[in-house]
């Protein structure tokens, strides 16, 4: 006999003396403590720091490691374990596909709240038949069935929305006192000398967690940095020629040639017989690269790319004002208004809202236009609503429309509360290492009476960092949010009056 | 029905409270008989060994001194390894209520001394350590069946074991060495 069988024999032999084991060796009472951990987490969340997604995981995973133990018990049981991995399973994929810019809508809560159903019926049956194999007379498992009546009555409720805390509040009442009987269920059922065997495991309970919580996370994290983009149809730009009457006759208006190379020749066609174009240019310069200027004097006008810093008294009572002056362009807006006379005198107008930059984002962005039709005593609004993104990648000119362009009512998160209007928005993302970004959106509009002030408004937005729940540029832009965006409003502004004086 | 009325119905002579405690009681019974006695047939003749000496000593039970769970443990505990012995005809059997004390004075008197000192080594183990030695020493259970029920591979408990015998081996020495 080996040493460390003599060493066993004998402790197997003292361990008589020993008193009863004070350890609870059922695999029962565990595997329920873990289905009944499991059961509170997927259940009631809480909706800060990421809660309401991380509690319900790992609860999701806790039912799977109870289940596991337990799935060899009965038929019923049995079950449970497989619709434990189907739910841990989805609500995985839920939680990946809420990194990305994809519209599941309620699909995977649905599908989750099915699988939910179906495993509390089979819970309650399966506690039934542990009922019936621990000696009961009448075998039942009345916790369990509450929990199936709760949980069915508590899916039409969600469905119609039903918020607020006095209709909440008993609800989580009753379902807490569920799961206390389910506790007392379980522990009667072990205290009464019920025993299971257990099922084996390939893997340790340890490794099954973490690894389903990191598969999870890993998901999540590939989703939000790498996923986070729009899908885009890039193709290299092959445009038909512009009209060359029409163009010769844009730019001699004054129409900026760099905007008007980027229009197509169905968008130039447009603006046949223009009499007026109107222009406006806005730059945006890098906040962080400048060169400071002294001077002796205060400027009341300065240039775009000079900003007052602060202002230094001198020995003699003077003062000498320092100015930033910015160097580096990060983007520029060229806003142009195209005048189509009519022959009723309510002119036909053609807006384009042009920006050009050199470092794109690398998640998505957007331009959100408040047209000039807002105002719905002048203007009518018309028909056209166009645009595309340019850019140059791989040495190549490279042209896609927009991942969505449309025209709707917005819905604004302000100071002084929540507000819609009715506004043009343009989303899209770019490709990797593209340089000489191009994005333009044009609309059109008709006079209603004699307009004397022109009004257009380009928002742009840009996500700059990965969101969870995804959240692209233009939800980004109504809210409160301050992080991950980055945010740029221009205008054209014109009295046309003194417009036409200066054109 | 309360254990210990129902064990009080049993040493007045009631089989029904009898079957009722079998239907209770029998599968903690037959968890605790299977790792012991592999073998079927040996565990249906313990069992029913087990239920002849509960139906005998009922009156025994004193519910003062523990629970009706941790006497019927130590009582199928005991009854199991007497009767694996009995099949092996390799030592004497245990009393079925008590600790094994077959051998001469000196022999009895030195397992005292080393059971005294397990039960201290044992009160200094962690939660997680003395869990399995239960399982290993007092259960005997095998290493699938421990395996399965604290859910780790068989390959983690042996690894568990090799270094709960190491650190027994250290605290204890002396005699359990030997």
């Amino acid at each position: 006999m080996s040493d460390d069988l003599r060493f066993d024999q004998m402790l197997t032999e003292d361990a008589a003396a020993l008193p009863p084991p004070g350890v609870e060796v059922n695999p029962w009472r565990e595997a329920m403590c873990l289905v009944l951990w499991g059961l509170g987490l997927t259940t009631l969340t809480l909706n800060f720091l990421y809660l309401d997604i991380i509690l319900p995981a790992v609860g999701a995973i806790l039912m799977v490691l109870g289940f596991r133990t337990l799935r060899r018990e009965n038929r019923a049981l049995q079950w449970c374990y497989r619709l434990s991995i189907a739910t841990a399973a989805v609500r995985s994929i839920a939680y990946t596909l809420n990194a990305l810019p994809w519209e599941t809508g309620y699909a995977p809560a649905y599908v989750v709240m099915l699988l939910t159903l179906a495993l509390y019926i089979c819970l309650w049956r399966g506690m039934v038949g542990v009922s019936r194999a621990a000696g009961s007379e009448k075998p039942a498992a009345p916790a369990a069935g509450a929990l199936v009546i709760f949980y069915a009555v508590l899916i039409p409720l969600a469905y119609i929305g039903l918020e607020g805390w006095l209709a909440v509040l008993p609800l989580v009442i009753i379902y807490i006192v569920i799961l206390r009987n389910l506790v007392k269920l379980s522990r009667s059922l072990a205290d009464t000398g019920y025993v299971v065997t257990a099922a084996p495991v390939r893997l340790p309970s340890r490794a099954v967690l973490w690894g389903y919580l990191g598969v999870t996370l890993a998901a999540i994290l590939l989703a939000m940095f790498l996923g986070q983009r729009y899908p885009m149809d890039w193709q290299p730009r092959a445009d038909v020629p512009q009209d060359a009457a029409i163009r010769a006759e844009l730019l001699e208006l004054g129409f900026p040639r760099d905007v008007l190379d980027d229009l197509t020749a169905d968008e130039v066609a447009q603006m046949a017989g223009a009499a007026n174009v109107y222009t406006e240019t806005d730059v945006r310069y890098d906040q962080e690269t400048y060169c400071e200027e002294i001077r002796d004097e205060w400027y009341d006008t300065i240039p775009a790319n000079w900003e007052y810093d602060h202002a230094d008294r001198q020995a003699d009572g003077s003062y000498r004002y320092a100015y930033r002056i910015y160097e580096q362009k990060v983007c520029t807006m060229t806003h142009a208004a195209v005048q189509i006379p009519a022959e009723d005198g309510m002119d036909h107008w053609l807006f384009v809202h042009h920006l050009q930059y050199h470092t794109p984002q690398r998640y998505t962005e957007s331009m959100e236009l408040y047209p000039v039709w807002q105002d719905t005593d002048f203007w009518s609004r018309g028909e056209l609503c166009s645009g595309r993104v340019l850019c140059r990648r791989q040495g190549q000119e490279s042209a896609a429309a927009f991942f969505s362009l449309q025209t709707g009512r917005m819905t604004t998160n302000s100071f002084f509360g929540a507000y819609q209007q009715d506004t043009v928005t343009a989303q899209w993302s770019l490709p990797c290492r593209s340089t000489d970004v191009r994005v333009y959106v044009m609309y059109d509009a008709y006079e209603k009476q004699q307009v004397t002030f022109l009004n257009s408004w380009a928002n742009y937005a840009g996500q700059t960092g990965p969101t969870y729940p995804f959240a692209d540029a233009l939800t980004l832009s109504h809210s409160w949010q301050t992080g991950n965006i980055c945010r740029w409003q221009t205008a054209l502004q014109k009295e046309l009056s003194e417009a036409e004086e200066t054109e | 029905m309360e254990d210990a009325s129902l064990m009080k119905q049993i040493a007045g002579g009631d089989e029904a409270a009898l079957q009722a405690l079998l239907r209770r009681y029998g599968p903690l019974i037959r968890y605790i008989l299977r790792p012991i006695l592999p073998d079927q047939r040996d565990r249906e003749e313990c069992y029913a060994d087990i239920s002849l000496k509960i139906w005998q000593t009922a009156g025994n039970f004193d519910e003062t001194k523990g629970t009706l769970k941790a006497w019927l443990t130590v009582l199928s505990r005991n009854s199991a390894l007497n009767h694996a012995r009995r099949r092996t005809e390799a030592d004497a059997p245990l009393e079925e209520n008590m600790p094994h004390e077959a051998g001469s004075a000196e022999e009895v008197l030195l397992r005292r001394e080393r059971q005294a000192k397990l039960k201290a080594v044992i009160a200094a183990l962690s939660p997680e350590e003395r869990n399995l030695f239960y399982r290993k020493y007092y259960y005997c259970q095998p290493t699938a069946q421990m395996a399965a029920e604290l859910c780790l591979t068989e390959r983690a408990v042996e690894g568990r074991l090799y270094r709960l015998r190491q650190r027994l081996r250290a605290m204890l020495g002396g005699d359990f060495c030997e």
